[in-house]
C-alpha cells in the first residue's frame, strides 16, 4: 500500500471500508452517505442502499496492494485485477464518510442507461480546440504545478479509448484531482465522438494516478479506463 | 430571499449542517436545540433537522396525521400543474402516494435555507425518492414492480413549526419513463382531460405567466452568493450572451437538468440553456427566491427558485411549435467551489411543459383571448 505518511492512520480504516462496500457486503458497517451517489460498471445509483445493491450484484474486490493517494475530502485508489486490467476507484469524502463513488473499470453487461433527452453541445466553443477541459482553479488541493500533467494524462487517455485516433472531436473533462506529496490523482470524464459519419458519441471515465518531480518532470504514471459506457436511449416529446 | 424581507446573514449558524455526506444514524440522531426556533417542536434540533426529520417521520415512519401539525390550514401547494390548497390536500396526497408506493425513502439531498425575516424561514430541499409501484397508481396503474428515482425540489415557506406556503418541482418525464410509460403519451392524456370542464380552473398559470412578465427583478444583497449564479442565468437567458455566461463556471462542470440530461462542461451546460431558450419566442425570466448555506469542504450551495414563460413558436425538445403560451418554473441548484459553478442540479417539470404544449393546462394561444 503507498499511502502519503501525514495520512496513515485514515487510510487503512477507509481502505477497509471502501473495500466492504465494493463488495456490496450486507449489513456493512461502513460509514456511507445517505446520498451517496455511485458511477459504476455502467451503472449511475443514488443512495446508500441502492450502492449497495449494485456492488452485491457486481462485486469489485480490491488487491492487498492496491495504490492510494488519500486527501482529507478524497480517495484515489488504482488497483489491478488478477487478469491485469487496471482498476481506478475514486471517492469524494466528508468528515471521512463515503460520498460519492467512481469506478474506472469494467462494465457490466447487463448495464443499461437511462432515457435522457439529447442535448445538443459544442464541448470547445473554439476552433482552437484542446482535448482537456478543466481549470487548476477549480481544484484547490491540487499542486498548480502538477497541473500540465493533469492535462498531459488526459490526453494519453484519450488516445487510449479513441478510434481512429486522429480527428477527432473527443474531450476530456477533469472531474476531481488533487495532490497528495509529490503525487496526485486525476479523475476524467471522456465524451468519446466517432470520427466517422454519423458520429455517435460515447462516454468513459479515467482515473490518472502520477507522481511528478520537483521541476515538475513526471516520473510514473498509471492510469486506469473503463469500458464504453452504455448509450442512453434519446426521449423525444 | 426576496429583497422586501429583512434577510438574516446566508451562512448564520454555520453549526447546522447540510445533509449532504452525512450518514442516515447522523441525520437521525437526535440532538439538542442548536438555533433558536421559537414556535417550532422541541423534537427539531435546528432547521435543518427539521425539514429533514419531520419528511422521514411523516413518509418514512407513516405518521402521515402530522402533516396536521407542520402545515398551516390554509397552505398553498404550488406546482407546475397546479395549486393545491390547504392541509387536507396534503394529507390525502401523501396517503395516496404511500397507498401505491409504502417504500418510498425521501432522501434528502440537501437543505438549502434562508430567515427571510425573524421566524420565517424558508427551505429549498432537494430530494431523491426511491420507490416501488405496489399498489395502484391513477396514473400508471396496477402494481408492477417498476421502481421510481425522480428528483423533487420542495421550497417551502415555514413559521411556528407549520409550512405556509410550498412551491414543489419533480422531475415528472423522467418518472414516467422509470414507471416504463412514454412522457408524451401521459401528458397527451392529461392534456385533453384538461380541455374539459371549467377552464376557469387554470386561471392560476395565466396569473403566473402575467407575474413573470410584468416582474422586476429583485437582487441580493452585495457578497450574497446567489448574485453571480443570478448573474449568469440573465446573462444567459436575458441577454442570450451564453459564451459569456458560461466563461464564470467551471470548465468542466457537472450538469443534471430534468429527463435525463446529465453531461459535463460549459458546452453541454449552454446546451441546455438553449434548447429551452431556442422554443419559447419573446421569452420572460425572473428569480423568484434565493438562498444559499455552506457546504462541507469549503463549498457553499446556491438554490434558485425560478419562473420563465414564452411563445411556443419553435419546433424542438417539446416537439412542434404549439404556438402557445408555455409556463416553467423550476428550482436551480448550484455547487460553488472558490467562488465558481462546479454543479448545476436543475428541476422542473418536463411533463406539464409538454402538457401545456399539447393544450393542457389552459394553455393560450396568442392573440386567441382565451385561457
Amino acid at each position: 500500500m503507498n499511502s502519503t505518511p501525514e495520512h496513515t492512520h485514515p487510510t487503512p480504516r477507509l481502505l477497509a471500508e471502501l473495500a466492504g462496500l465494493l463488495r456490496g457486503a450486507p449489513g456493512s458497517a461502513a460509514p456511507l452517505a445517505n446520498t451517496l451517489s455511485v458511477q459504476a460498471m455502467g451503472f449511475a445509483t443514488f443512495g446508500r442502499t441502492d450502492a449497495l445493491d449494485l456492488f452485491a450484484r457486481h462485486p469489485l474486490a480490491l488487491s492487498a496492494t492496491p495504490h492510494v493517494l488519500i486527501a482529507p475530502d478524497a480517495l484515489a485508489v488504482l488497483d489491478v485485477t488478477p487478469e491485469g486490467r487496471h482498476v481506478g476507484v475514486f471517492a469524494d469524502l466528508v468528515d471521512g464518510v463515503l460520498a460519492r463513488l467512481w469506478v474506472a473499470g469494467p462494465v457490466a453487461d447487463d448495464a443499461v442507461a437511462e432515457p435522457a433527452v439529447p442535448v445538443a453541445s459544442d464541448d470547445f466553443m473554439t476552433q482552437h480546440r484542446a482535448v482537456c477541459a478543466g481549470d487548476v482553479h477549480d481544484h484547490p488541493r491540487l499542486d498548480a504545478a502538477a497541473w500540465p500533467q493533469v492535462q498531459a494524462a488526459a490526453a494519453e487517455a484519450l488516445q487510449t479509448v479513441r478510434e481512429p485516433a486522429a480527428a477527432s472531436s473527443s474531450q476530456a473533462f477533469v472531474v476531481r484531482a488533487f495532490s497528495s506529496g509529490d503525487a496526485f490523482a486525476a479523475l476524467y470524464t471522456l465524451r468519446v465522438l466517432s470520427a466517422s459519419v454519423p458520429r455517435h458519441a460515447h462516454r468513459c471515465w479515467a482515473l490518472a494516478v502520477c507522481r511528478i518531480g520537483a521541476d515538475g518532470a513526471l516520473l510514473h504514471r498509471r492510469l486506469a479506463i473503463s469500458e464504453p459506457w452504455p448509450v442512453p436511449a434519446p426521449v423525444f416529446f | 430571499m426576496t429583497a422586501v424581507l429583512t434577510p438574516a446573514p446566508w451562512n448564520q449558524h454555520p453549526q447546522v449542517r447540510s445533509p449532504a455526506g452525512r450518514a442516515i444514524a447522523d441525520l437521525l440522531a437526535q440532538r439538542s436545540r442548536q438555533q433558536p426556533l421559537d414556535g417550532f417542536d422541541p423534537a427539531y434540533a435546528d432547521f435543518v433537522d427539521y425539514i429533514v426529520r419531520c419528511t422521514h417521520r411523516i413518509w418514512e415512519e407513516k405518521d402521515i396525521g402530522l402533516c396536521r401539525t407542520h402545515y398551516a390550514n390554509d397552505v398553498v401547494m404550488h406546482t407546475l400543474a397546479g395549486p393545491s390548497r390547504g392541509c387536507e390536500a396534503v394529507v390525502q396526497g401523501t396517503l395516496g402516494a404511500l397507498a401505491a408506493y409504502a417504500d418510498r425513502q425521501v432522501v434528502a439531498e440537501d437543505v438549502i435555507w434562508s430567515e427571510d425575516a425573524p421566524g420565517l424561514f424558508y427551505s429549498s430541499h432537494r430530494i431523491t425518492s426511491r420507490s416501488t409501484l405496489e399498489g395502484s397508481d391513477a396514473q400508471y396503474g396496477a402494481a408492477n414492480g417498476a421502481a421510481q428515482m425522480a428528483t423533487t425540489v420542495a421550497d417551502c415557506l415555514v413559521r411556528d413549526n407549520r409550512i405556509v406556503e410550498e412551491w414543489l418541482y419533480r422531475d415528472n418525464a423522467r418518472a414516467a419513463l422509470q414507471m416504463q410509460h412514454a412522457p408524451r403519451a401521459v401528458a397527451l392524456a392529461q392534456a385533453e382531460a384538461d380541455r374539459a370542464g371549467d377552464s376557469q380552473r387554470h386561471a392560476w398559470r395565466r396569473q403566473w405567466i402575467d407575474r413573470v412578465r410584468s416582474a422586476v427583478q429583485a437582487w441580493p444583497e452585495a457578497g450574497h452568493p446567489a448574485e453571480g449564479p443570478m448573474r449568469l442565468l440573465q446573462t444567459a437567458w436575458v441577454d442570450d450572451l451564453y459564451g459569456q455566461a458560461a466563461a464564470a463556471v467551471s470548465p468542466s462542470i457537472e450538469v443534471r437538468w430534468p429527463t435525463g440530461r446529465t453531461g459535463w462542461g460549459r458546452g453541454y451546460w449552454i446546451g441546455c440553456l438553449v434548447q429551452l431558450r431556442a422554443q419559447l419566442h419573446d421569452f420572460h425570466f425572473t428569480v423568484e427566491h434565493w438562498a444559499a448555506r455552506p457546504l462541507p469542504n469549503d463549498e457553499v450551495a446556491v438554490a434558485l427558485r425560478w419562473a420563465a414563460c414564452g411563445v411556443h413558436a419553435s419546433q424542438g425538445a417539446w416537439g412542434p411549435a404549439s404556438g402557445r403560451n408555455i409556463l416553467v418554473a423550476g428550482s436551480s441548484h448550484y455547487v460553488l467551489r472558490q467562488g465558481r459553478i462546479v454543479r448545476d442540479q436543475t428541476v422542473f417539470d418536463e411533463l406539464a411543459v409538454v402538457r401545456q404544449v399539447l393544450g393542457g393546462l389552459g394553455a393560450v394561444v396568442p392573440g386567441a383571448g382565451g385561457q
